[in-house]
């Protein structure tokens, strides 16, 4: 190899170098776009609504909990007593969809067994933190879920 | 960080082993056809990369499958872009991998003692015609649907076994969800399997042996210091830049052909409606145009004993030990006129049952792809 | 035996309208019948004099034909065209109310069959307003120049309209994403169809507002924003595929370079 001019050499080879490396650039930046999440298919209505479509207040008696979708996320709502309680439904631990269980009175997460009580307070571990409470209302077109309860 | 693997795997004398290999020349003669090999390699790869993308998305199922391909072209990023690499790229190879056995057989690269290196390339052929020919289908569009209805006649008449034979391949007794399952787990998982194992194997023969010399088989082959003296330069990097460029120009013409000629997807497939004109994929069409001619007993084994032919070439065919092309005029103008032979055959298979106008004159080609005037 | 069936579900397609020499009322008020056969009314409503007149079509009996209590009204006053038109064009009917035509105890004004005839009512168009305003308003007045104006409002609207909905229908055929334009087109045509009902109201901002929706960016240039889109994406191609390939030959002059350059 001669030594002339040994800087073009390496500035030659470091073009050639920055041309590969645009190219598995480009085709890692197009897979990159394609695989970018998309927006969820799901659309949330302000009712509580699951995969068969809003829930009617009709639908749940007494002592008996659903968890549908909501602005809010899963939540939640249960009769108690004649009212409405809503809840997140969204185990503060790892993430699991806790469910209403009339029986005992507490809210049960299935993957490690943690209990909340009805205003989202943890009755036993592994979860720590409360469940948000969420606000219901009643009303003829379904449950409207209004926010957190502030 | 080398020296941890080298340590436990002694890879030295194999890396040395590998840099001598790749230093080693290749004969002089090596020019730019050369190249069509490694450039199929790359379309390869660009088709598995593709394949995947779309295999995220994609949805096998009569039910399923077209809507999912709407979905990867309406909805998500890139998708069309994606399916139309997918779709030229399948054409690209078909068409280069022709041109690449035909350079060989000039150059006679399939003689002794490269006969093996040969056979696997015929079975990498046939393996990348039927990619194509159950990829084909899994759009589910009437085009796919009707394709492989019209392409699944023929193995019906083979005598005895035929209907049986044909009923398997479908799954059921027509085109149906049960065959894009069979087609979609070939085309997804046994083909890329076995077309993965060829090409490792085929690779390596040909590294290990080297690219032939135009010598006669039957004298010894030049020691790379004459290969050298001939003029041959060292594979890596002299012929690998040259390979990069074929591969470079190539991937540039398919990104071209995706983006300026978007893959199309026409209605869903519909079993109670044939749309008029429906022809298999082109490069089944010199088959398909052949089973005008002869009865279907006939047709349906002579694609099968082409490749058959194909296999026995080194073998049985051609063992005359002459190399170089100038002095195989006679296996050369064989082998052009087979091929201008099929090519006929598929021009013909296209324009049956069109009307094209030639030079100002609209003619009628029938069923047999004879052109009637048309009467004005 | 499945060709009576399919024959049978088929019908409505062919159906005729019903022979007016059988009802009876034809056979004295022939002219009325005539003009009436050339209608849109009885061709393509398969409506009968009955329809709006009240009474029994096929009662070859005159009085019982013409009973009251078969909901006979003979011929209707200036007070009650309306209300006969209104039980099937309810929309142009209301906004007809809030017009300036609307005193229908006033000699002066028209009523709905003065400008769209009573028996051989043709389809409505926007040609009907040239022969029809004349017949009270004169060439120059005020009048005619508010009706001239919501004419033009409405034709420009529906020729806007049918322009990028044809080139809409045909870029469809081969670009999926034309498809998104289709609510747009929808949309404007309903509104169209409502301001071509709003036109009896006869208010110049009414329909200069309606025919604005149907042009705007609900409607028609809603549609032409997806054309646009896709045009622009025809135009990017080329250019992307310009560039593609000066990155190729860029590279492919790299190696070229480097492979001169070696040994």
């Amino acid at each position: 190899m001669a030594e002339s001019e040994p800087f073009s050499r390496r500035f030659f080879n470091a073009l050639m170098g920055l041309g590969f490396v645009g190219t598995l650039g480009g085709l890692a930046g197009t897979a990159l776009a394609y695989l970018w999440p998309m927006p969820d298919a799901v659309t949330t209505s302000e009712f509580l609504s699951t995969t068969r479509g809003k829930v009617a207040g009709a639908e749940l008696g007494e002592n008996e909990g659903v968890v549908g979708r909501s602005p809010m996320g899963k939540v939640l709502v249960v009769r108690k007593d004649g009212a409405l309680r809503g809840v997140q439904a969204t185990c503060t631990h790892l993430g699991c969809t806790v469910a209403w269980n009339g029986e005992s009175g507490e809210i049960e997460c299935p993957c490690h067994g943690a209990r909340y009580a009805l205003d989202g307070q943890v009755l036993k571990g592994p979860a720590r933190d409360p469940l948000a409470q969420v606000e219901v209302r009643e009303e003829t077109e379904g449950l409207r879920i209004l926010g957190p309860v502030s | 960080m080398w020296a941890w693997f080298d340590e436990r795997l002694n890879l030295a004398p194999l890396v040395a082993g590998l840099e001598a290999n790749l230093r080693k020349p290749v004969p002089a003669h090596v020019n730019w056809l050369f190249t069509l090999g490694s450039a199929i390699g790359a379309l390869i790869g660009l088709q598995i990369f593709t394949g995947i993308l779309l295999l995220i998305y994609y949805r096998p199922g009569a039910e399923t499958a077209y809507q999912s391909i709407v979905r990867i072209m309406d909805e998500v990023p890139l998708g069309g872009f994606m399916r139309s690499l997918h779709v030229w790229g399948a054409d690209l190879i078909v068409i280069f991998l022709i041109l690449h056995m035909v350079r060989v057989f000039v150059y006679a690269g399939y003689k002794k003692p490269r006969e093996l290196t040969w056979i696997i390339g015929v079975l990498l052929f046939s393996v990348i015609l039927v990619f194509g020919f159950t990829g084909y289908l899994l759009p589910w569009d009437q085009l796919a649907y009707w394709g492989t209805v019209v392409a699944t006649e023929a193995p019906a008449s083979i005598p005895v076994v035929g209907p049986f034979t044909r009923e398997f391949m479908l799954g059921g007794s027509e085109v149906g969800d049960p065959t894009l399952g069979r087609f979609f787990a070939l085309h997804v998982v046994v083909l890329p399997l076995v077309l993965l194992k060829l090409m490792v194997l085929h690779l390596f023969l040909i590294r290990y042996q080297g690219i032939s010399s135009l010598r006669r088989t039957d004298e010894p082959d030049p020691t790379p210091n004459e290969v050298r003296a001939e003029g041959g330069e060292p594979f890596f990097p002299h012929h690998v830049l040259r390979d990069l460029t074929t591969t470079y120009l190539v991937l540039g013409l398919l990104v071209s052909l995706a983006i300026l000629y978007p893959a199309h997807l026409g209605d869903p497939a519909d079993p109670l409606t044939t749309p008029l004109g429906i022809k298999p994929e082109w490069y089944f069409l010199p088959a398909y145009q052949l089973l005008k001619y002869v009865p279907e007993v006939v047709g349906v084994q002579i694609p099968p004993l082409f490749i058959g032919v194909l296999v026995l070439l080194p073998l049985l065919l051609d063992r005359s030990p002459e190399r170089h092309p100038k002095r195989r005029l006679r296996a050369i103008g064989v082998g052009a006129v087979v091929l201008g032979l099929i090519v006929l055959l598929g021009l013909l298979g296209h324009v049956s049952e069109t009307r094209q106008t030639i030079f100002g004159i609209t003619y009628h080609f029938d069923i047999q792809g004879m052109p009637h005037g048309e009467v004005p | 035996m499945w060709i009576l069936l399919v024959l049978l579900f088929a019908a409505p397609l062919f159906a005729e309208p019903p022979d007016l020499e059988e009802v009876a009322c034809t056979w004295c008020h022939y002219e009325e019948a005539e003009d009436f056969a050339e209608s849109v009314h009885y061709l393509q409503g398969h409506l009968l004099c009955t329809d709006c007149h009240g009474g029994l079509p096929f009662a070859e009996d005159p009085d019982l034909a013409k009973a009251p209590e078969a909901g006979f009204i003979g011929k209707p006053g200036r007070a009650d065209v309306a209300e006969v038109c209104a039980q099937c064009h309810s929309g142009p009917a209301g906004y007809f109310a809030q017009g300036p035509h609307h005193e229908w105890q006033n000699e002066a004004n028209p009523t709905c069959i003065t400008c769209h005839r009573n028996h051989r009512v043709l389809d409505a168009s926007l040609a009907l307003m040239d022969e029809t305003c004349s017949q009270c308003h004169d060439e120059w007045s005020a009048a005619r120049d508010r009706g001239q104006k919501i004419r033009v409002e409405l034709e420009v609207g529906a020729e806007h309209l049918q322009r990028v909905a044809m080139e809409v229908d045909s870029l469809s055929g081969f670009e999926r994403s034309l498809q998104k334009a289709q609510p747009f087109i929808e949309d404007a045509t309903a509104v169209l169809q409502s301001a071509d009902a709003a036109t009896h109201a006869l208010d110049v901002q009414m329909i200069e507002g309606m025919v604005a929706e149907v042009r705007g960016e609900r409607g028609v240039a809603g549609a032409e924003g997806v054309v646009g889109a896709y045009y622009e994406k025809l135009r990017m191609r080329p250019r992307i595929v310009f560039a593609v390939w000066v990155f190729v030959l860029v590279n492919v002059a790299l190696f070229w370079w480097k492979r001169r350059d070696l040994p």
